[in-house]
């Protein structure tokens, strides 16, 4: 039976799982494609994307100039099953944050990315 | 103040990531599931389908406020019904945000999906709560229904009576929509088969392919569930007791179950 808490303790129910962490080598893994996505590392970031996602990351990568962007930021993540989104700002100086968001999924050994998408300028509930 | 927002003019805070359903969907069959929600059988089960519910109330807080402020011509009783909806859901917000700490899980782990929100996008309001009050909170009707079995099974009574608790409140909010929908709609049969003709479409869309059945048709499944092993359905199962209770009719079910059979062909 759950343990309801005792009635003397204001704490309640008790949770019956923990918390999943994130893995560690996804994190490192994103933090690698965010490097990446600074330097410009055009071919080396379509080698780790899945055939159906390759064109889209090469176009950001493209749109990127290397160095403009010095560091970044993971504003979010969540999964499905085991797979991770991650939604990643990247800064420079003088320059307008560039905000996307992929998806890494573990195959062959690797981190790869089945999916991106720019989320730079897109309409938002803030703007018009 | 903007009336009918879009779907991509939803505001989250940043560290929500929300999610076409189609994209979800394409990443579970990148991992070799199936097209649908989470399901009964999946070792992520009760922590997805308890984070769905709760991103899913706080939509239908938000979407029952909206309804309320995009048409100010609305009868003021519906106007009262949609407010006091709007109070319903902010507490079951909580109530399910609180269940995602009791099982392991927190608000954002999972992707948000865009889905039903984008079933408010109509400028109608008796197809609003067609679609809303009668299909999205029907289906509500039936995913409770099925975690409060699945919880008896478990011997959890926490999750048990905190979503039968939900529960009650949502056969209210069916009732309403049915209530509303024929009222707004008196006397303009074409009205009326719009709204249903709306609602049916959502009917379709969360029958999820074959996903959804009835509770006789369901395939059953040995789970395991903090250790304890039982039998349990492998669909979305049709609550149909809870369903009655909220004013479908019998020949509304015997749609409903043929539509979702019809799924199953596909």
């Amino acid at each position: 039976m759950a343990d309801l808490g005792i009635r003397g303790n204001v704490m309640g129910p008790q949770p019956i799982a923990q918390r999943q962490p994130l893995p560690p080598d996804m994190l490192e893994a994103a933090e690698h494609v965010m490097t990446m996505f600074q330097g410009g590392e055009v071919e080396a970031l379509t080698a780790i994307s899945v055939s159906a996602t390759a064109d889209e990351v090469r176009t950001i990568a493209s749109s990127l100039t290397p160095g403009r962007y010095t560091r970044h930021e993971i504003i979010a993540t969540a999964r499905v099953i085991h797979h991770y989104y991650l939604k990643v700002r990247m800064f420079g100086d003088r320059v307008e944050p560039f905000s996307l968001q992929f998806r890494l999924g573990h195959k062959d050994g690797q981190w790869l990315i089945w999916e991106i998408i720019n989320l730079t300028g897109r309409r938002a509930a803030w703007t018009r | 103040m903007q009336r009918m927002i879009p779907v991509d003019k939803l505001a989250r805070p940043d560290n929500i990531i929300l999610e076409p359903l189609d994209a979800i969907f394409m990443a579970r069959v990148d991992q070799g599931f199936s097209a649908t929600n989470v399901m009964p059988h999946e070792e992520d089960f009760l922590r997805a389908r308890l984070h769905g519910i709760a991103t899913g109330e706080l939509q239908a807080m938000e979407a029952a406020g909206r309804t309320l402020f995009d048409f100010p011509d609305a009868p003021w009783e519906f106007q009262l019904d949609m407010a006091r909806q709007v109070w319903d859901e902010s507490r079951h917000a909580e109530i399910f945000m609180k269940l995602l700490e009791y099982v392991g899980s927190y608000l954002g782990e999972f992707p948000e999906g865009e889905v039903l929100w984008s079933c408010t996008q109509i400028d109608d309001p008796a197809c609003r709560v067609a679609g809303i009050n009668r299909g999205l909170e029907g289906l509500a009707c039936d995913v409770f229904d099925q975690i409060i079995r699945l919880a008896q099974r478990m011997g959890d009574p926490v999750i048990e009576r905190a979503v039968d608790y939900v529960l009650a409140d949502e056969i209210t909010h069916v009732r309403m929509g049915s209530k509303w929908m024929r009222k707004l709609t008196e006397g303009d049969p074409e009205r009326l088969q719009r709204a249903l003709d709306f609602q049916a479409n959502i009917d379709t869309l969360f029958n999820f392919n074959g996903a959804r059945t009835t509770q006789e048709a369901s395939p059953q499944v040995e789970l395991d569930v903090n250790g304890k092993e039982f039998d349990f359905d492998a669909t979305l199962t049709i609550a149909r007791e809870a369903r009655l209770m909220a004013g479908f009719t019998e020949d509304e079910l015997d749609r409903l179950y043929r539509a979702a059979s019809r799924s199953n062909a596909y």
